[in-house]
Formats: C-alpha cells, structure tokens, sequence
C-alpha cells in the first residue's frame, strides 16, 4: 500500500495560530496578519519586530502561545513538530548558551503564556473558526477583528 | 529634505542625545545600542521611517571591505526574519531594494537548538500544563 500524505489537521493549526494572536494582541504586540495554509503564520506589528531586544519577553510569550494551546485546547492532537520553529525561536531571542540559564528565563514566561491561554480560550476558539472559514486566506488584523464583531 | 526626512532626522538625534545609537546589520535589520531607553512610540517612530533610516545609514557608514565567508556545512537553515516573506510588508517599506542590496542574510546553526534543549523544553511545557490543569 502506497503510503498516504498524513492529513493536516486544520483545527489544531488553527487553534495554534489563535492562541499567537490572541497573545499578540494581549501583550500589546499587535497584529498584521495571520493564515494557516499553506502553514501556520501569524506577523505582529511590523515596526515592533524590527529592534532586537525590544519586547523580548513578550515575544517569548507570542511564540510559546501557540503550542501551548494545542496542549491545554486539544492535548491529544498536540503536535511537537509544529512548534519546534516556535521554541528554537524563543531560545534565540532568551539568547546566550547557558542552557540552565535560559530554562531558568523561560520558566515565568510559560507560566505567562499558560495564563493567557486558559484566560482566553473563549477567544482562541472564535479566532480559530474565523481563520477555518477561509483556510487559505491571509487575514489582516483588521478582517479578523471585523469576523468577530 | 523633505518632511520625511526631517522627522527622522530629529528622531535620529533625539535617541543619541539619550545614547542610543542605530546601526545597520549586514542582515538589513537595524540595531539600537542602549535600546532599553527607546520607547515603544519611540519604536513605533524608528519603525515609520524605517525606510529613510535605513537610506540614511547607508549614506553615512563607512563601506568596510568584507570577504565573502563560504556557508558552513553544518549549517541547518537559511535565517531570514519570517517578516520579511511577507509581501505586503515589502511594499508598506518601500525599501525592497535596500532589503535586496544589503545582499547577504546570515548562514548559521543556532547552538540553541539542540534536540536535548527542546526536549526539556517541551516536557517542562507539558508539566506545566498538566499542573496547572490540576491532571
């Protein structure tokens, strides 16, 4: 038997993706655009993505968002590879080659990004339904805000 | 120079009277020095005239003769800023040229991502959760 494509599983992308955006736009990093096909990918306000440093905390948070959601929200689907990119970026931006150092950084920051997540999972799943109503468009802030009323 | 110009002209000096200095980084992403002291409409500003700063770096730093360093083999990704495949970004800039002439992004492996580092990472994740969930 000729070995299938796995199927993406678009909820769980989508949920993914919500939970960057809602974490963006709570940690007041804004939000330029986002979509989930051909994959996942959520920009944040652009001039704020332009300094190094600057933020930095709050773009751990964004990054840790997404996979911590498809833990809380759908555990049983939660897919590692998905966030591998999301967690080496963090490590990037905590910087540094101390390992116990950095875990020792990040720690607060998951308990942050965990707290977001649970606060506003009412939120994630209206903007993943939103993003699974067009899989393949990219939305800007301003659709997404304009889908939720 | 037009009003373009002067505003950023005065944002440039404004953040050097307070130390803070912007460098152009061979990736094309600007740098602060002492960014701690850069508000974020301060920011927001750097952002807006990305383009003119940009130019204007350009003009006023010295070219220094480069050798051209061949990618290493163990070299994993290209590393580019995910913000700049976004198209519509390219256009807002209006700086595709500088992002272009600015040439080479930067080659390397991340010692960060290691497969050990990320593991712990995800288990302390799951841990977390699990905790918090009250499982």
């Amino acid at each position: 038997m000729l070995a299938q494509e796995p199927m993406i599983d678009l909820r769980r992308v989508a949920l993914h993706e919500a939970a960057h955006i809602v974490a963006a736009i709570t940690q007041g990093l804004g939000l330029k655009s986002a979509r989930i096909l051909p994959s996942g990918l959520v920009l944040t306000d652009y001039s704020l993505n332009l300094i190094p440093g600057l933020c930095r905390d709050e773009r751990v948070v964004f990054l840790l968002a997404g996979h911590i959601a498809e833990v809380v929200m759908d555990s049983s689907h939660a897919d590692i590879q998905n966030s591998m990119d999301d967690f080496d970026r963090a490590l990037e931006l905590l910087g540094g080659e101390d390992q116990p150092q950095i875990l020792d950084k990040i720690k607060p920051l998951i308990d942050r990004a965990i707290e977001i997540v649970l606060a506003h999972r009412t939120e994630i799943e209206a903007v993943a339904q939103v993003l699974l109503r067009d899989p393949e468009k990219t939305l800007s802030g301003a659709d997404i805000r304009r889908a939720l009323g | 120079m037009n009003n373009t110009d002067n505003d950023m002209v005065r944002l440039l000096k404004k953040l050097r009277k307070r130390g803070v200095e912007l460098s152009l980084l061979r990736t094309g992403t600007l740098q602060f020095t002492n960014f701690h002291l850069v508000t974020k409409e301060e920011n927001a500003a750097v952002g807006r005239h990305y383009a003119a700063i940009v130019a204007h770096l350009k003009a006023h730093t010295p070219a220094k003769p480069t050798k051209a360093k061949p990618p290493k083999e163990d070299d994993e990704e290209l590393e580019i800023p995910a913000e700049w495949l976004d198209e519509s970004l390219w256009q807002a800039s209006n700086e595709s040229a500088a992002f272009t002439s600015l040439g080479s992004v930067t080659l390397r492996t991340s010692p960060l991502s290691g497969i050990a580092l990320r593991a712990t990472l995800f288990g302390i994740v799951q841990e977390k959760v699990a905790r918090r969930l009250g499982k």
